[in-house]
């Protein structure tokens, strides 16, 4: 590829918007060259409840974005994420038909095919097949051509989601004249960023826990094994706090991004907050112990109900699996102590690459970024036609908005 | 999912006795009770010696009975003290005959008004004997209807009851004084449980289903225990209690809800295992109400059972709120070394707690969104993640 082309990201997230564009120079090299994370409202639990607000917050992203790059975006790479994502395994088998019992492309072609064909429900469509390792007589390969067997069995993670909820954030991206590239899940973006090749090689979750989603993507061998998205996110931390204290929206986010702690240890019964400025009720005090236990529980639980969906996987697969963090929520403050408690695993908070500037280091941040990396990846060809790695459906996408 | 209540603090239960009825009943617990709550009595006699007394009736004992516009129009000349009693209080418990012309009127008003104003009440309301007449006792069940109507729970005695009890030749108010004693005990049990042992704190199902099912289908224990211990302990105190109750029946476990009750200790994860051995115990888990309290006061562990036994096809009654009639009844717990326990028996002085049905339609679940009222359920096996976790789980919390 010579010369440059411009590349796009969009995380329409339910707390704010994140667009990031970019210009890839001679294949190889990356310029960031516009930038802009917007307020968002209009999305609760990840699904859009106001399109009209939604649309103004975009329009505000993509102006800023578009001014300090001078550039006119055309297209983007998009994250999804919400609970109507599901995934599941899906497998296809095909017989050998090779005299010599050798494994040719048109049987990974069949057995492939038959993998992907499951039927699915009415109004949903898949968004993303992820290979997992072929089965030869049983056992798993990496590569399956010119193995020998007289069996080969397909593996997939297949996620399928709901089409109408899924081309509402299109519907109102198309509405700018910008169209969309690709889409992934919040979590794979994420993990693009924040995760290195060994680490998915040896076994990672990484959970990602925005403002109203918590979605996770489990990894070994470099595979994802299990994605699941749940609809609750710092949102419920918020409310929360602000039913246990009849207290408005605004105060419980500032009360818990000031003074929120997943533990609540080391916090006396005489220790209080004040809360000012709560024009509703006066300035008044809480205590600052029942706030870390109305967190506490909160994160406890969605820890749990991430421990109880990949357990399974994980000791069937008998690895060494570690956890890495990101999403706002991940700012919290002993979050990493709390996870690993309760997920039973080492737990790291998340990082970006450190060749961003530091505005771009927030764990918020890390869906955009990955999808970024996905579009720099395609752009300059750098990822090979690799199934296991590229999850974009540009075909899916085109097909069902042109219906 | 337990439906939850926000944990009552002590010092926010208001125990409010009406009329001549009312007054003595809560007269009687405040001076027996050590509890920490507010005894408070309306009454045209102001000789009470422990309760404070905030209204005088203005009918003067005259005795307006079963005239309940009376008592409704001296709720509405006193109206301002009333809202300013109840402003602050998280709960109140009030008693009454429902019969009395006074108490009957000022009841209903003060049920819609706390239940206006936000704040839990159940009534214990006495029904009147049947040789009072038709008309009272039409203005009585009428004064019932309205009760349950506007409280969170409405559990009656019924005067008739004692009069079985006492010889024919003795006068009725021999029964009234037994029916005092025994509404004296259960309000003092409530309250007990509720500012002890964390009852109201955990999960309004259980109130409900005790007062619903009547004493003989249910069991209510508390046990003292260590983590690794609780389990079979509780099994164990279960199979017990079920044999003296139902002896000749095998063992059915038809509802089951436990409160873990801790010191500051006490963690989600220790609540957990707990939940999940129990779960084991008894099976599908989503069948059974957990829950959790810290309670700082407290040390070490207890855990409160609340199990309905023997219900059968009575299973399907009221009893079980609308979203939970659904499910599947009865699991068999294997009846082991302790069939050689003897039965115990029955007290009979107790209160018989009548059945009613179908009065408990106004509790909060819905209101506890906040947020995420308008937005679709978030269901997660069974449970409402939108709701906060701290109230589904039933920790108390100190706001
Ligand atoms: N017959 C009789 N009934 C009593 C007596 N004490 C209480 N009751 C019962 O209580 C009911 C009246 O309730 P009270 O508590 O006296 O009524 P009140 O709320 O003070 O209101 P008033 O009707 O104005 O006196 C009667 O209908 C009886 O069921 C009593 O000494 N004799
Ligand atoms: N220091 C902090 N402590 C606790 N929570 C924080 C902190 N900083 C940000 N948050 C929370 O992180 C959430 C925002 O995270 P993020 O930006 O990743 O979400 P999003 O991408 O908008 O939403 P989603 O991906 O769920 O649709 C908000 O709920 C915010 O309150
Ligand atoms: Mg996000
Ligand atoms: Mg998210």
């Amino acid at each position: 590829m010579a010369g440059s082309k411009i590349i796009g990201a969009l995380e329409i997230g339910t707390s704010k918007i994140s667009v990031l564009v970019a210009e890839v120079i001679d294949a190889y090299r990356l310029n960031i060259i516009g930038r802009a994370t917007v307020a968002n409202t209009g999305i609760k639990k990840g699904r859009i409840e106001d399109p009209r607000a939604v649309s103004r917050c975009l329009h505000e992203a993509i102006a800023e974005a578009e001014k300090v790059s001078g550039i006119n975006l055309k297209s983007i790479y998009l994250s999804i994420s919400g609970s109507h994502l599901q995934g599941r395994k899906q497998i296809g088998k095909a017989q050998i038909s090779h005299m010599a019992k050798l494994v040719t492309e048109h049987d990974v072609n069949r057995a492939n095919e038959e993998a992907k064909r499951h039927a699915i429900d009415e109004g949903r469509v898949y968004v993303q097949f992820m290979r997992n390792p072929y089965l030869i007589d049983g056992s798993p390969v990496d590569e399956p051509y010119s193995c020998k067997g007289s069996e080969i069995q397909a593996n997939y993670w297949a996620v399928d989601a709901d089409e109408g909820i899924l081309k509402e954030p299109i519907q109102v991206i198309n509405s700018f004249m910008v169209k969309v590239d690709e889409i992934f899940l919040g979590s794979i973006a994420s993990a693009q960023s924040v995760a290195t090749d060994d680490e998915k090689a040896a076994g990672l979750l990484v959970i990602d826990i925005g403002a109203g989603t918590t979605d996770y993507v489990l990894y070994h061998d470099r595979y994802v094994l299990q994605t699941g998205v749940f609809d609750i996110g710092g949102d419920h931390i918020t409310n929360d706090l602000s039913i246990a204290f009849r207290i408005a929206w605004e105060s419980a986010e500032n009360i818990k991004i000031q003074h929120g702690k997943a533990i609540a240890s080391g916090t006396s019964s005489e220790d209080w907050v004040w809360m000012m400025g709560d024009l509703s009720i006066g300035d008044r005090k809480l205590p600052l112990r029942s706030i870390q236990r109305i967190i506490n529980s909160r994160l406890e639980e969605l820890f749990m109900m991430v421990r109880r969906s990949v357990i399974d996987v994980i000791e069937q697969q008998d690895m060494q699996c570690k956890v890495v963090l990101c999403g706002g929520v991940t700012n919290m403050t002993s979050i990493e102590t709390l996870a690993s408690n309760v997920l039973k695993m080492p737990v790291t908070v998340g990082r970006n690459p450190d060749w961003l500037i530091p505005e771009l280091q927030k764990p918020e941040l890390s869906t955009v970024v990955g999808l970024l990396q996905f579009a720099f990846a395609d752009a300059s060809g750098d990822i090979k036609d690799e199934p296991k790695s590229k999850g974009g459906l540009l075909g899916k996408v085109s097909s069902f908005l042109t219906r | 999912m337990a439906v939850t209540l926000q944990p009552v603090s002590e010092n926010k239960i208001g125990v409010l006795g009406l009329g001549r009825l009312g007054s003595a009943i809560v007269n009687q617990i405040a001076a027996s009770s050590q509890l920490d709550a507010e005894f408070s009595c309306w009454d045209c006699a102001p000789e009470l010696e422990k309760a404070e007394l905030i209204g005088f009736q203005i009918t003067h004992g005259l005795s307006c009975r079963s005239q309940q516009e009376i008592g409704k129009s001296i709720f509405l000349i006193e109206q301002e003290r009333v809202k300013s009693w109840l402003s602050n209080k998280e709960l109140v418990i009030v008693t009454g005959s429902c019969a009395g012309g006074f108490a009957g009127g000022f009841m209903t008003e003060l049920a819609q008004m706390a239940k206006h104003d936000g704040v839990s009440l159940i009534a214990y309301p006495v029904m009147p004997f049947a040789f009072e007449g038709r008309k009272t006792m039409d203005a009585a069940k009428l004064c019932l209807g309205r009760l349950r109507e506007f409280s969170l729970a409405a559990a009656t005695l019924e005067l008739d009851d004692y009069l079985e009890r006492i010889p024919e030749t003795t006068p009725a108010t021999e029964a009234i004084d037994l029916c005092v004693a025994d509404m004296t005990h259960a309000i003092d049990t409530l309250l007990q449980l509720i500012l002890r042992e964390g009852l109201f704190a955990f999960n309004i199902e259980i109130l409900k289903n005790t007062f619903n099912l009547g004493i003989d289908k249910s069991i209510l224990l508390c046990k003292t225990a260590k983590p690794e211990e609780a389990v079979e302990d509780v099994v164990n105190a279960l199979v017990e209690q079920a044999d003296a109750k139902l002896p000749d029946r095998e063992l059915t476990i038809d509802r089951l809800m436990i409160t873990v009750l801790g010191d500051d200790n006490l963690s989600l994860s220790d609540v957990n295992q707990i939940n999940e051995k129990i779960s084991e115990r008894f099976g599908n888990p989503d069948k059974s109400h957990f829950g959790a309290c810290i309670d700082s006061r407290m040390s070490g562990l207890k855990l409160i059972v609340y199990a309905c036994i023997g219900l059968g096809d009575q299973f399907e009654l009221g009893a079980i709120s609308e979203e939970k009639s659904n499910e599947a009844p009865v699991k068999t717990v294997a009846r082991k070394a302790s069939r050689k326990t003897k039965p115990k028996k029955r007290r009979t002085s107790r209160a018989k707690i009548k059945d009613d049905q179908g009065l408990f339609d106004i509790i909060m679940s819905e209101s506890n969104r906040g947020y995420f009222e308008d937005t679709d359920l978030n269901l997660i096996d069974g449970e409402d993640m939108d709701v906060p976790t701290y109230l589904r789980r039933g920790l108390r919390i100190k706001t």
